[in-house]
């Protein structure tokens, strides 16, 4: 029976190409624009570490101002980064299996080759868990072990466009290269790595490309590497001296851990004895206030997503509406063109249900090949948004974004037909069988 | 009233040309109540829609009261077909999302008559027809004779010289098409010019006058007198069928 | 003669018909509506003066690559020997070193309050910036006076001097604000010459100047508009940075020449010139997109709705085809069926509309919800009804006409 109404409704759409011409078009716009806004709130809200939701924990401190809080909107929110005191007591507990200390900095570079100008570079001073906590891939070699942390040894990773840039892409393992006024070596270049979001450290901008080099976190004093972050801070001291910086209770690192479950509260009862410790060395004067937040949360917390991808999503879908209401009207002619057709079958004994599934199936099946045309659209629309907002990261549509694409052209498909279909299962059989 | 002559009304298609009317030739006068037969294809309608100026014709010349209608154009004929003729058809063609008030008023509002005169003018012909109580229900909930009535109401609202109706009682059964035809004979009592197509001898017979078509050429059998205004009952005796139809 | 109380009854009647050309309508015209005032919004950003000269000022940054720069008097002097050399430029009106790059989304902020006041402190961006700023920036005082020669503090002293301020012995400064962040502090309008501390009082700023208007390093944000501006020494053992006005028609042959002049006379560092108005573009990148992008939506929205308003009109005239006929019988002109038809398309799209601008409304609420979109206005929604009822009739009016091809002889026709 399904193939036999699939054959009529085959033949019906090609007995009038250029109306199934136009119904298709109808859905592949409307496809295109919807699913290009839904892919894009896919890849900005998406989990970009789902497996390790349970196990990977921001760290937040609330070490701020007692005379006011963090948030005066939300005054039970702690900063969001740590000062270098209490990333250091993060460091030094043995409880989670896995846990770095990180912010972002500027070292100049000083190539060998006089053919590339020495340059700022875009730096990451973190401890070396950071590669594994965060699955980051190698081309060559790998990140250095915990003791080149406590050293510091002068190691260092770059990531695969700085060693191109630098070496034209050869491994470069155990080549050294110089930083600042120091001779660094290097550990391992990073295979190509863009997360989206950077979700590691989401301040200066939630999609910005990774850093261009790793350093370990602890050549921060002896080499006096200032933050190029944000840095916040509530009490005054003397900025001219670094030591006074990592003394201070200003908030500029970031402290990620990482534990299975069951270890979670110890650490938050350790984080929290540690804070009580404080408060009677005078610091911490605000009510203990500390959290462990899952990747999830984190992103929640900060935003990540513009409020412009939400309103596109809303009117993108919208738009998918607007297209298939439109095509009502022409789905109504072409229905009811054929209405002494109709008649004569029901004449001879169709249903009203059997006519009405016949022209929803010939909906749903003009839907899928629009939703298929608006998927190759699409692939030249999400090119389009990349190119308006200068995106340096790819919007790609991966499988589950194509069985959406092709998902909504059903639905569309659906509110288009239903309708012309009931109107046209209503006409009573033999209507126009008389011969005067 | 009309005059038609040598009037010649011809389809043509790529391989066919059809005489639907051939050398056409009518006097219709004033008063008149002439009835139109022939068997299908006879070009009945044809003939209809010609002298109701709904459609033209290529040889021949059309008077209507004293009016040249090869000369008017589409505005003046739209104009006449309003102030003039009052059509009546055999679908009733009612329009469906129109209550009947409505619909009655459509030729009126051609007209541009104001709205006072318009509601009285309806209502008078509603009331004619009997159906003054039915002034908001829509077609659709009507019966077939009703709904005829409607249409005679709109046909005359305007007060036109000339009715033009189109087998006005194909549709309806023998009990309402003598309703209707008795309400035809109180239309032409007052003086209004009616002429009918229709292919019943009997309700043929009770017009004053009939004219046979075939193949688009008129047979004239029996041409009585003029009929004068008349208050009796009048039976409706048989008459002998047209020869050779 | 416009038939209009007939033509409104049978629409009552003929629900199906009414109903999706007003409910299209409705529904687009509040999309339409929505992404207008999204876009409006955005442009109004994007083209507030900034109180700037941004047309003709450049951003030189210095980096620092010889070790040298650790000394903080080389620093010094090789800062003094670019002013020199950028202010003596041809084509350049003024120059002046500052810590931060208005406009660029990345600065400084500080806590201020009115002295004395019990409030709490609200955020004050801030640059510190040399001699002959106001004029470097190009933006216009209209109360006070400019930075003198005394409020600069001496950068030798500034380097050795490490005293915490206290609240007996506060870290005192002239400062210039801009008027927006004045009247933050100072609502009455007051606020020249009067003081601006922290929460503790240890630093007090006097207001010796207003600025009309100036925007700071984050001009889409709540604070875009409040800057305070510190005379100072702005340089680093990393670099500096300059804002070199230029006279209007010098901008680009500077932009090409500075970076060799600068490195000619000290290449122990790298240059790199920006025109202000890139960085600006920079920054609005987002802003210029969703614009665009937006401008896309609506015109397409367009296209579609006519051609839907085409298609339904069209069919609604082809299954009318017998009524036209008969009224063309009864009497009606072809001008007369054309202003049927039109009138009709009329009052279904006002009747589209009106339900449309409560549509908008609805749809704007939730928007303004769920992710913080402007309210609607009423005059942009009332130009968008009046350019959609346009369209509307538009598109309805080739339908129209061929309504009026249809033959009276239809009437008659009985198949």
């Amino acid at each position: 029976m399904l193939a036999y109404m699939t054959g009529i409704a085959w033949r019906s759409m090609r007995r009038n190409p250029w109306l199934t011409l136009l119904l298709v078009g109808g859905i592949a716009l409307g496809i295109a624009v919807s699913n290009s806004f839904v892919t894009v709130m896919y890849i900005m809200a998406g989990h970009p570490i789902p497996h390790k939701e349970g196990s990977l924990f921001y760290v937040e401190m609330d070490a701020w101002d007692p005379q006011r809080p963090w948030d005066d909107e939300e005054p039970e929110v702690p900063p969001d980064q740590l000062t270098w005191m209490d990333a250091m007591a993060v460091l030094a507990s043995d409880i989670p299996s896995h846990k770095v200390v990180m912010y972002r900095s500027e070292l100049t570079i000083h190539p060998e080759s006089k053919d590339i100008r020495p340059w700022r570079a875009d730096t990451r001073m973190c401890t070396s868990d950071f590669f594994s906590m965060f699955e980051v891939p190698f081309a060559h070699g790998t990140g250095w072990g915990r003791d080149a942390d406590k050293g510091p040894e002068p190691v260092v990773v770059l990531s695969f466009e700085t060693n191109n840039k630098l070496f034209g892409g050869e491994n470069s393992v155990g080549r050294t290269l110089r930083l600042e006024d120091r001779e660094f070596k290097i550990a391992g270049v990073l295979a190509p790595w863009r997360p989206v979001p950077k979700y590691y450290d989401t301040h200066n901008g939630q999609f910005n490309e990774i850093e261009e080099i790793y350093v370990p976190l602890m050549w921060a004093e002896p080499m006096e590497l200032w933050s190029n972050g944000n840095t916040s801070n509530w009490k005054s001291f003397d900025w001219s001296q670094f030591k006074n910086i990592l003394a201070s209770e200003a908030v500029w690192t970031q402290a990620w851990v990482e534990t299975d479950p069951s270890k979670k509260e110890a650490f938050m009862d350790y984080l929290n004895a540690y804070a009580l410790e404080q408060k009677k060395l005078g610091r911490y004067q605000r009510p203990v206030n500390n959290r462990l937040l899952t990747v999830r949360q984190w992103l929640d917390a900060e935003e990540v997503v513009p409020d412009e991808a939400r309103s596109m999503l809303i009117i993108g879908l919208l738009f998918l509406g607007v297209c298939s209401v439109n095509l009502i009207g022409i789905l109504l002619g072409k229905f009811l063109a054929r209405a002494p057709e109709v008649g004569v079958r029901r004449a001879l004994g169709a249903s009203r249900r059997s006519v009405f599934l016949q022209h929803l199936l010939e909906c749903e099946m003009v839907a899928l090949i629009g939703g298929a045309v608006g998927l190759v659209l699409c692939f030249g629309s999400l090119r389009l948004i990349e190119r308006l907002f200068e995106m340096s990261f790819r919007l790609k549509l991966d499988p589950l974004m194509m069985t959406t694409g092709l998902g909504l052209a059903l639905v569309a498909g659906l509110i288009a037909g239903i309708y012309p279909a009931w109107r046209i299962c209503r006409v009573p059989p033999a209507l126009h069988l008389k011969t005067q | 009233m009309l005059k038609m002559q040598n009037v010649s009304k011809i389809y043509r298609t790529e391989h066919i040309e059809t005489h639907a009317l051939s050398d056409f030739n009518l006097d219709v006068a004033e008063g008149d109540f002439v009835s139109i037969m022939g068997p299908s294809g006879s070009g009945k309608t044809t003939l209809l829609n010609t002298i109701g100026l709904l459609d033209t014709f290529e040889r021949g010349s059309y008077l209507l009261d004293g009016v040249d209608v090869s000369r008017l154009s589409d505005r003046q004929m739209s104009r006449i077909r309003n102030e003039k003729i009052g059509f009546i058809f055999q679908t009733f063609n009612l329009i469906p999302d129109l209550n009947v008030f409505d619909n009655v008023d459509v030729p009126l509002r051609y007209r541009g008559m104001p709205a006072g005169a318009r509601r009285s003018a309806i209502e008078q012909v509603l009331d004619l027809v009997g159906l003054s109580s039915r002034a908001k229900h829509l077609p659709m909930q009507l019966s077939g004779g009703q709904q005829q009535r409607v249409a005679i109401a709109r046909a005359m609202a305007g007060a036109p010289r000339l009715i033009l109706a189109d087998e006005p009682t194909g549709n309806l059964d023998s009990a309402m098409a003598n309703e209707i035809m008795d309400l035809l004979d109180k239309v032409n009592e007052t003086g209004t010019t009616i002429v009918m197509v229709t292919h019943d001898p009997e309700l043929a017979n009770r017009a004053g006058r009939q004219i046979h078509l075939l193949d688009g050429r008129l047979i004239d059998l029996k041409v009585d007198a003029p009929r004068p205004l008349y208050h009796g009952s009048r039976s409706a005796a048989a008459r002998p069928s047209p020869a050779g139809a | 003669m416009l038939e209009i109380g007939p033509i409104f009854r049978s629409l009552m009647h003929t629900k199906g018909r009414f109903w999706l050309v007003a409910g299209e309508v409705a529904l687009t015209l509040a999309i339409v509506a929505n992404c207008a005032m999204l876009l409006v919004e955005k442009r109004r950003e994007l083209q507030r003066p900034t109180g700037l000269d941004e047309a003709n000022i450049l951003v030189v940054g210095s980096q620092a690559a010889d070790a040298a720069f650790k000394d903080r008097a080389y620093m010094r002097a090789s800062i003094e020997e670019d002013l020199r050399a950028l202010r003596a430029a041809s084509g350049v009106v003024a120059a002046t070193p500052i810590t931060q790059i208005p406009l660029s989304g990345s600065g400084s902020s500080t806590g201020r309050k009115a002295k004395g006041s019990e409030l709490n402190s609200i955020a004050a961006p801030y640059f510190v910036v040399g001699r002959d700023a106001l004029a470097a920036l190009g933006v216009t005082l209209v109360e006070g006076r400019d930075f003198i020669e005394s409020d600069y503090p001496d950068p030798v002293w500034e380097e050795q001097n490490t005293e915490v301020p206290t609240t007996e012995k506060p870290d005192r400064e002239n400062v210039i604000v801009t008027r927006h962040f004045a009247d933050k502090l100072y609502p009455d309008g007051d606020a020249l010459g009067k003081e601006i501390t922290n929460r503790d009082a240890t630093d007090i700023d006097t207001i010796v100047g207003i600025v009309d208007r100036m925007h700071g390093s984050w001009p889409m944000s709540d604070v875009g508009e409040d800057v305070v501006l510190y005379p100072g020494n702005p340089g680093s053992d990393r670099g500096v940075r300059y804002m070199v006005r230029a006279e209007p028609g010098s901008i680009e042959d500077l932009y090409t020449s500075l970076d060799e002049k600068l490195l000619a006379i000290n290449p122990g560092r790298m240059i790199d010139v920006k025109t202000l108005a890139e960085i600006k573009a920079d920054t609005y990148s987002d802003n210029v997109g969703m614009q665009r992008l937006l401008g896309i939506v609506i015109g397409m929205l367009f296209v579609v709705t006519s051609l839907g308003i085409f298609g339904l009109t069209t069919f609604s005239v082809t299954q009318r085809r017998r009524q036209i006929g008969t009224r063309r019988a009864l009497g009606a002109s072809r001008l007369g069926i054309l202003r049927y038809f039109l009138v009709e398309s009329w009052i279904i799209t006002g009747l589209g509309l009106t339900l449309g601008a409560g549509l908008s409304y609805a749809l704007n609420r939730v928007l303004v919800g769920v992710a913080d979109a402007p309210p609607m206005e009423a005059g942009l929604l009332a130009l968008g009804i009046v350019i959609f009822w346009l369209v509307g009739v538009l598109a309805a009016l080739a339908p129209a006409l061929r309504s009026t091809m249809v033959p009276p002889v239809i009437a008659t026709r009985t198949v």
